[in-house]
C-alpha cells in the first residue's frame, strides 16, 4: 500500500472512526463505566510507527489478538498495561465498582484463567463491535477469530502481524485509538491493521455508498 | 520493582544502533550497542569479530521472499548480504562469534501459524552451514519475545525477555 | 425446572450466564465449543440453548445447524458479539429463534430465554 489520496483517507477515517466509537460503546456497556475515546487516528505508517503506537517495543502489555477474516482481512489488537488489565478484569468479574489496590497484586504479569478469559472477551466484544460497524457496508460478513491473550513486550506481540503485513510493502494502514475509563483511569489501545487488498474492497463499497 | 518488571527494563545504554525488522546494523565503535527489539517469530543474528572488534546485528523476518526491498528481510538472500556488509566494515565472518536468538511461537495469527519462528531459526542455521559457518550460541524457540543487545566493545550478547535476562 | 445449555468459549461469559440463569431459577449446563454443544444437546436434551458464534473447533452457526438436524424442535437463541445483518439472517435461516448481541443487558437474555420456553 504505497499511498492514499486525501479523499480515500477521509473516507477510511470516517468509516474506521465510527468503528472505533462502537468499540468504545461496547466497552462502556460491559463495564458500566464511561469510556472516552482519545487520539483516534487512521493513517498510513511504518512498522516502527505501529510499535510506537503500542507504547514502544519493550513496553510490557497485555495483548489480546484477534484475526479478521471474511470480506475484509487483517489483524486487530487490544493492548492494556498489566496493572490496568487486572483492574479491568476485576471490574468485570466482581461486578464491583471499587478496584483492587495495586499492593494486592502478587505479580502484575500473571493472570488467572478467569481474568484471562474476561480480557479475551473484552477484546472479542470490542473488535466485533468495530467489525459490525464496518460490516454495515458489506454484502458478506467480516468475522473475528477466537481471541488470544498474551503478556509480552509490545514489539514481540506485533512481530508476526507486522511480518504478515509487510510482505506487500513497507507502509501499512493503522486505525488506532486510546480508550480511557474515566472512573479508574484504565487506558487501553485498540489497533486495527487491515490487509492492503481489503482496503481496496472497503473503499469501493464505502465510496459507492457515499455517492 | 518486582524482578519480572526489572529484567525487561534493563535499557541498552546509548549510543545505540537499532536493527528494525528487515534491517541490519554494523559498527566498529566500541562505545556502541546494537539492538534488535521485540523478536517474536523474527530471528536476530549477531556477529562479532574479537580481533577487529566489529559487531553486526541482522533482524530477519522470514526464510524466503521476493527480492528487492530491505536487504535482510528474507534469510535466503539476507544472510549473505549481512555477512558481506560485516566484511565490508572489517569483520571476518570466518573468525567471528555468530549467535542467534528469536524464532518464538507466540501468536497464531490468521495467515501464518505458529511455525514461522521455528522455520526462521532453521533457515539461519542451515544458511550458515551452507556457507561453512555455524552458530556458537543460540536462544531460539519457546513462547516468549526477546530483545537482544550486542555490545561492540566486548561481544557480549544480552537476551532479554519479559521475565528473564541471559547472556549468550 | 427448565434446563438451559449455555455455549461459549469464554469461561467468563459462561460464568456470567450461569449465574444469571441459575439465579432466575433455571438449571444450567455448559459447553465451550460447538462440537461439545452438539454432544451436550444429544446427551442432556435441554429445553433451550444460548449459543455463541465465534468458537474454536466448531462455530455456533454450524452447531446450530447440527442441533436442529438432530432435533427440529430445538429452541436456540444466539448470544454473540457478532451483530452483522448477514449473520443474523444466516442464523435465522438455520433455525435460531432469537439473536442477542453482546454486550447484553441481563433482562434481554432472561427475556430471550423466557420466549424460547414459552
Amino acid at each position: 500500500m504505497a499511498s492514499l489520496t486525501a479523499a480515500e483517507e477521509t473516507v477510511l477515517s470516517h468509516t474506521f472512526g465510527d468503528g472505533l466509537t462502537r468499540a468504545a460503546d461496547a466497552l462502556a456497556e460491559m463495564t458500566g463505566h464511561q469510556i472516552i475515546v482519545a487520539a483516534p487516528s487512521v493513517r498510513l505508517c511504518s512498522a516502527s510507527d505501529v510499535i510506537a503506537m503500542a507504547g514502544g517495543p519493550e513496553a510490557i502489555v497485555v495483548g489480546i489478538y484477534l484475526g479478521i477474516g471474511g470480506s475484509l482481512k487483517g489483524h486487530a489488537l487490544l493492548m492494556l498495561p498489566p496493572v490496568g488489565a487486572h483492574h479491568l478484569a476485576r471490574i468485570l468479574i466482581d461486578g464491583v465498582a471499587e478496584p483492587a489496590d495495586d499492593d494486592d497484586l502478587v505479580d502484575p504479569l500473571v493472570f488467572d484463567p478467569l481474568a484471562t478469559s474476561a480480557l479475551q472477551e473484552v477484546g472479542n466484544v470490542m473488535i466485533s463491535a468495530f467489525l459490525n460497524e464496518l460490516g454495515m457496508h458489506l454484502a458478506e460478513p467480516v468475522m473475528p477469530s477466537v481471541p488470544q491473550a498474551i503478556v509480552e513486550m509490545a514489539g514481540a506481540i506485533l512481530d508476526a502481524v507486522l511480518v504478515d503485513l509487510s510482505m506487500e510493502g513497507d507502509r501499512l494502514l493503522a486505525a488506532r485509538a486510546a480508550f480511557i475509563d474515566g472512573d479508574r483511569a484504565i487506558e487501553g489501545t485498540l489497533l486495527v491493521l487491515p490487509r492492503p487488498e481489503s482496503l481496496g474492497t472497503l473503499l469501493e463499497v464505502v465510496g459507492v455508498d457515499r455517492l | 520493582m518486582t524482578p519480572t518488571v526489572l529484567a525487561a527494563s534493563l535499557p541498552a545504554v546509548p549510543p545505540l544502533l537499532v536493527a528494525g525488522i528487515g534491517e541490519m546494523v554494523i559498527s566498529r565503535d566500541a562505545k556502541t550497542t546494537l539492538v534488535a527489539y521485540g523478536l517474536g517469530s523474527c530471528v536476530a543474528l549477531a556477529a562479532w569479530d574479537p580481533h577487529t572488534a566489529v559487531g553486526g546485528l541482522a533482524h530477519f523476518m522470514l526464510p524466503t521472499g521476493p527480492s528487492g526491498g530491505p536487504p535482510v528481510k528474507f534469510i535466503d538472500g539476507g544472510l549473505q548480504a549481512f555477512l558481506d556488509g560485516f566484511a565490508r566494515h572489517g569483520g571476518r565472518p570466518r573468525h567471528a562469534q555468530l549467535k542467534g536468538a528469536g524464532g518464538a511461537a507466540m501468536l497464531a495469527i490468521v495467515s501464518g501459524g505458529l511455525e514461522i519462528g521455528r522455520r526462521n531459526a532453521e533457515a539461519v542455521a542451515a544458511g550458515l552451514e551452507s556457507l561453512g559457518l555455524k552458530l556458537h550460541a543460540h536462544d531460539f524457540g519457546g513462547t516468549n519475545g526477546r530483545t537482544v543487545q550486542l555490545e561492540v566493545a566486548t561481544g557480549r550478547l544480552l537476551v532479554k525477555s519479559v521475565s528473564n535476562v541471559t547472556t549468550l | 425446572m427448565s434446563k438451559i445449555l449455555v455455549v461459549d468459549d469464554a469461561a467468563f461469559m459462561r460464568l456470567r450466564a450461569v449465574k444469571l440463569l441459575s439465579e432466575a431459577g433455571y438449571t444450567v449446563i455448559e459447553a465451550e465449543n460447538g462440537r461439545l454443544a452438539v454432544e451436550a444437546y444429544t446427551r442432556e436434551r435441554p429445553d433451550a440453548v444460548l449459543m455463541d458464534i465465534t468458537m474454536p473447533e466448531m462455530d455456533g452457526l454450524e452447531a446450530l445447524t447440527a442441533i436442529r438436524a438432530l432435533d427440529p424442535t430445538a429452541r436456540v437463541a444466539m448470544l454473540t458479539a457478532m451483530g452483522q445483518q448477514t449473520i443474523v439472517m444466516d442464523a435465522i435461516k438455520r433455525g435460531a429463534r432469537d439473536f442477542v448481541v453482546k454486550p447484553f443487558a441481563p433482562d434481554r437474555v432472561l427475556g430471550a430465554v423466557g420466549r424460547l420456553l414459552a
